[in-house]
């Protein structure tokens, strides 16, 4: 296919946003402080499950500088319930921004003081009384489905809040006649993706005016506006929310949370501004997890090592006042991953449980999806004593078979997995790594590699989720420069330099004229946010619809004025010039002159001005399941083969990453240095997730790693070395042949550092089911291994 | 993260520190790099009516050798602890184990006096002060007295500090001429505190016989030990493998070891083995270089 990528579409352009970032000079909600501004603090739930018998804020009241205390009961009655929302197959629930009668995860907003500055409020929350009356905690999710466990949410009776069931025809005959069936118990544990900027939020309601300007930091600002607007009952037309630079997203702030609803009623009531900013112990306890996801996984084979079928049953760790079933649904549609499995069934349970709400993370659902198929396939492989990258290679998808349709019916764009893991094999010498492994393993090393090949679904829409589509608007000022308005903000994506590029690419407007507004629901057209990998797949799309516009008219302009057809025509050197005879020529500067003031000169029935809007639907989606459930939600599928070589220290227990090679096709690349260093800090957070990090929760509910000491991300001592490269598979679909970018990157690790730990203790034999791959875990597999060798 | 109110007071003197803290008792809390009081402060964890920044005192910070010691001002920052030319020359545990605390930030702020006094279980210059057998030389109303190390830590963020006494110069022994050190931390990222540490003073004989050990550990425990049995295994002994497993085996068996987010104490048990055995194998091959 042809692609009309022309410079510097698909150039390493230095970043329009690093500057201001790296000179400490980027402005995020925290910067912000208007006159009279107070603030608020949350009393926040020392348990994860209690009846509230009574809070009592007379105390608190007096304090000095302190001026409201709302509580639960206080708000109740007078703004509505947020909205449990995505889903038809999520239970529905009422969910207020502070818990009214029970506490239903640890580190929940029961209360709220405003006062004059957050010092002082902090001090009024803690004179705040409340009496709990403690209820069991639910924290195991397959305890929480037993009967007689103790219902989360008393108006459901039960803590099954999701349920989905798909299956093909005749796969239990599969099973019964398969050669082989490997049967395993996988797990993925809880974590979360800790956004420099945790939550932050700064709600102005001006009396005079009647409006409402919220400044958050949100990945979704167009969104949050009506959620705002139907929670507190206020015109949406009066609302305007700004995202000003936001320190990171990584799915978590896509979502509307409690406190954000709850901050524009606050300054209604008291007509001031009112602010808040998450501390990161706020966030650990009270930003969205994910993750968490139990499969009882089997695999029917050929001895050859041929897949023929796949059963799955997931049961989901939810949260409490779980929001949306993205990451079960994502997870039991794309199970069988990169492979020909046309035999699938899944039962999907979703468990709610006294912690913290699941929601988006860089990978939802997706991520489980692609460690358990990974781990999987490797655990046949050893079984069958199949090499690992044979047996994918037997059972991939083959190049020519795109658009592939899977058996849950989603259709896959594009890919060459055969070439992306050959690539692999290549770069990581894995022929020569597997004689140093022997030899290593002589002298008592134990050396393990692992393979993978990770594929992410990305940019997904849904009904009544407005993702379907994104756009953009732009305008060549009287002066020549262009202002590009953007329907999606940004969280460290690099739109500013991205879009620039597509605008300069199509208009000649030079990139360093080219400014792009965005997060900001004033100017910018309406959009859904910036999650999904979605950018690369619609809004980018929808910058060239409106540039391709804008060119459109130029060359109009200019056909006119030196009396050549547009067609033959060009954009170059700041002119408009006859393809076939260069001095045909007239300056763009001269266009854009005749547009604004000379319009007499303008082409018939052309309207005067330099404006365009450009919108891309996003391609390749069904909206509705099909008769027998299948439906495609997701519009592009990116890719990455990985090998990682690991040396486990078998007296310590901890994993030194040797090595880590990735072959990563994302389509056509606009900007590849943006994509490489999505793909460093992806592989980061993958690291981080594998072996590092995660969320652990007492027998009581309360969770344990709260603190940056207590959940260790990995820092740039652990980056490991790293070879990465790309290969271009387009995707058909979009004009510019992007796919998503964003969180492949970050699905490879947790298989891949599995597949190698347990390839480096195969000699003992040694089983790896759980994760994070912590020091004492390992150890204590080791050992256990050598006593039932021993 | 917004500490409860305090009265924030900065002495010029020690003499004026030693007043405040016997004028304010348990009320007041001395500051000095604040890499681990103010973080416990903004948690509210800890909440002190008074903060005496000693951190300005003049006077404090230095870095001298003295009368066959290396002689530390109580604010002398872990930096400067970590590149002195002195220390790496004479005493290069020490500025290994300063290497190791936190990150850079953590490192150009905090300081060895309220490292030490601090006393987190697992802080990176307990064990080495343990081996070489610093002295703690503080300062109250009624005078100037010296703690020897192995009395100073007397429980988990416990000292033998009293409430009204500051902590102004730490006092390392030289070691032996001819020995070598090395300081061995286990930790999950680079960063963190030690899941367990081993500070190691060893020289040994042109026969291989040990003829001088001084052993640090944390980590089995709720503050750091001097392991006198295991000193006691080696000294006189020649150091081999089998004499270096038969230690981490004693270590092992005499821990006991605190669970944690960073370990169950079985793991800590043979984490510590590990790292004191290889801090052994580490200084023996350094002071067999030396030979």
């Amino acid at each position: 296919m042809d692609f009309p990528i022309n410079p510097p579409i698909g150039e390493r352009v230095r970043r329009k946003e690093t500057q201001r970032f790296v000179t400490g000079t980027g402005r995020f909600v925290d910067d912000l402080l208007p006159p009279g501004t107070l603030h608020a603090s949350f009393t926040r739930s020392p348990c994860a499950h209690a009846r509230i018998n009574s809070v009592d804020a007379s105390a608190a009241l007096t304090m000095p500088g302190v001026r409201a205390v709302f509580t639960g009961k206080d708000i109740a009655d007078r703004i509505k319930p947020m909205r449990v929302g995505g889903s038809p197959l999520l239970r529905p629930l009422k969910l207020y921004p502070l818990a009214v009668d029970k506490i239903r995860y640890f580190g929940e907003p029961v209360a709220v003081v405003v006062a004059d500055n957050r010092y002082l409020a902090e001090d009024a929350v803690e004179a705040i009384a409340i009496d709990y009356e403690p209820l069991p905690a639910v924290i195991d999710p397959e305890a929480a489905l037993e009967p007689g466990a103790t219902p989360v949410h008393d108006v459901l009776g039960g803590n099954k809040v999701y349920k989905f069931h798909f299956a093909t025809d005749g796969i239990d005959e599969i099973f019964a006649k398969a050669d082989v069936v490997v049967k395993e118990r996988i797990r993925s544990h809880r974590i979360t993706a800790c956004p420099i900027e945790p939550r932050a939020y700064l709600a102005h309601y001006s009396p005079d005016e009647d409006s409402l300007t919220m400044w958050s930091a949100t990945a979704n600002p167009h969104s949050l506006r009506g959620r705002i607007a139907d929670v507190i009952n206020f015109p949406e037309g009066k609302i305007r929310v700004i995202a000003p630079d936001v320190g990171g997203s990584f799915g978590v702030k896509i979502q509307t949370y409690q406190e954000e609803l709850l901050l524009p009623f606050i300054s209604r009531e008291l007509g001031r501004p009112i602010k808040w900013c998450e501390t990161r112990v706020e966030h650990m306890r009270n930003g969205r997890h994910g993750r968490d996801q139990i499969h009882y996984i089997e695999m029917a084979l050929k001895k050859d090592g041929t897949i023929l079928g796949l059963r799955d049953r997931i049961i989901a760790d939810m949260g409490s006042t779980y929001t949306v079933d993205h990451s079960i649904m994502a997870s039991a549609l794309y199970m069988t991953g990169v492979y020909q499995i046309q035999n699938y069934a899944v039962d999907a349970t979703g468990v709610s449980t006294n912690k913290t709400t699941h929601g988006s993370l860089r990978g939802i659902g997706k991520a489980d999806a692609a460690y358990v198929i990974e781990r999987l396939v490797d655990i046949a492989a050893r079984k069958l004593n199949i090499d690992p990258i044979d047996i994918r290679m037997k059972n991939f998808i083959p190049a020519e078979s795109f658009p592939y349709r899977n058996v849950t019916g989603a259709l896959y764009d594009s890919g060459q997995y055969h070439l992306c893991l050959k690539r692999t094999a290549e770069i990581a010498g894995y022929e020569k790594l597997k004689q140093e492994q022997a030899e290593l393993r002589k002298k008592g090393i134990c050396r393990g590699i692992g393979v993978a090949l990770v594929m992410e679904p990305t940019s997904s829409s849904r009904i009544h989720a407005t993702g379907g589509y994104a756009s953009c608007r732009m305008r060549i000022d009287p002066s020549g420069a262009a202002t590009v308005f953007s329907s999606m903000g940004e969280q460290g994506q690099g739109h500013e330099t991205t879009i620039a590029q597509i605008v300069a690419s199509q208009t000649g407007i030079p990139f360093e004229k080219i400014t792009v507004i965005h997060g900001d629901t004033l100017p910018t057209p309406y959009g859904f946010g910036t999650g999904s990998s979605r950018s690369s797949v619609v809004l980018m799309p929808s910058a060239w619809v409106a540039a391709k516009k804008m060119r459109e008219k130029l060359v109009g302009i200019g056909a006119r004025l030196i009396g050549v057809p547009p067609e033959r025509l060009e954009i170059g050197d700041g002119k408009v010039f006859a393809k076939e005879k260069r001095d045909q020529a007239i300056a763009i500067a001269e266009i854009i002159r005749t547009a604004y003031g000379a319009i007499h000169l303008l082409p018939e029935n052309m309207e005067p001005g330099l404006e365009t809007m450009g919108t891309f639907v996003n391609p390749n989606i069904d909206y509705a399941p099909d008769d027998k459930g299948r439906m495609n939600t997701f519009s592009s599928y990116p890719y990455a083969g990985v090998i990682a070589v690991v040396d486990v220290d078998v007296e310590t227990g901890f994993i030194n990453i040797v090595r880590y090679c990735t072959v990563h096709d994302c389509g056509n690349m606009i900007n590849p240095q943006i994509v490489d260093t999505q793909q460093q800090g992806s592989i980061m957070q993958g690291i981080g997730a594998a072996l590092y990090e995660e969320l652990r929760y007492d027998e009581e509910g309360r969770l344990l790693s709260s603190t940056f000491m207590d959940y260790r991300l990995p820092c740039v001592e652990e980056v490991p070395e790293l070879a990465l490269e790309h290969i271009v598979t387009p995707n058909p679909f979009t004009p510019l042949g992007a796919k998503g970018a964003g969180e492949t990157g970050m699905l490879g690790p947790p298989p891949a550092l599995c597949n190698a730990v347990e390839d480096a203790l195969a000699p003992l034999g040694v089983k790896i089911r759980e994760t994070p791959l912590t020091p004492d875990r390992i150890l204590d597999l080791i050992e256990k291994a050598k006593s039932s060798h021993g | 993260m917004y500490p409860a109110a305090f009265e924030y007071l900065r002495p010029r003197s020690i003499r004026e520190a030693v007043e405040l803290l016997l004028r304010h008792g348990e009320d007041a809390k001395l500051l000095a790099g604040g890499q681990s009081l103010v973080p416990m402060m903004k948690l509210r964890v800890a909440r002190p009516k008074y903060l005496i920044d000693i951190h300005r005192i003049a006077g404090l910070n230095y870095v001298r050798e003295e009368h066959g010691a290396i002689c530390i001002g109580a604010t002398t920052r872990h930096v400067q602890i970590e590149q002195s030319p002195l220390i790496r020359d004479k005493m290069s545990m020490l500025a290994q184990a300063a290497g190791e605390i936190g990150d850079a930030q953590v490192r150009n702020r905090g300081t060895i006096g309220g490292g030490l006094a601090e006393a987190d279980p697992v802080g990176d210059y307990g064990p080495v002060a343990l081996a070489l057998d610093a002295r703690m030389k503080c300062v109250r109303p009624s005078g100037v007295r010296e703690i020897p190390a192995s009395d100073f830590f007397t429980f988990a963020y416990t000292t033998a500090l009293e409430p009204d006494e500051i902590l102004m110069e730490i006092i390392f022994p030289l070691p032996p001429r001819g020995s070598a050190g090395v300081y061995h931390k286990l930790e999950k990222v680079a960063g963190d505190f030690a899941i367990a540490a081993a500070a190691v003073q060893l020289a040994v004989g042109r026969d291989g016989v040990c003829t001088s050990i001084a052993i640090g550990v944390s980590g089995g425990g709720p503050m750091p030990q001097k392991p006198a049995a295991v000193e006691n295994l080696l000294r006189g002994k020649k150091i081999d493998r089998e004499l270096t497993e038969e230690a981490g085996r004693l270590i092992q068996d005499d821990a006991e070891p605190i669970e944690d987010l960073r370990g169950s104490a079985a793991y800590k048990r043979k984490a510590l083995s590990a790292v004191l055995r290889r801090a052994l194998t580490e200084s023996l091959r350094l002071t067999t270089n030396n030979l």
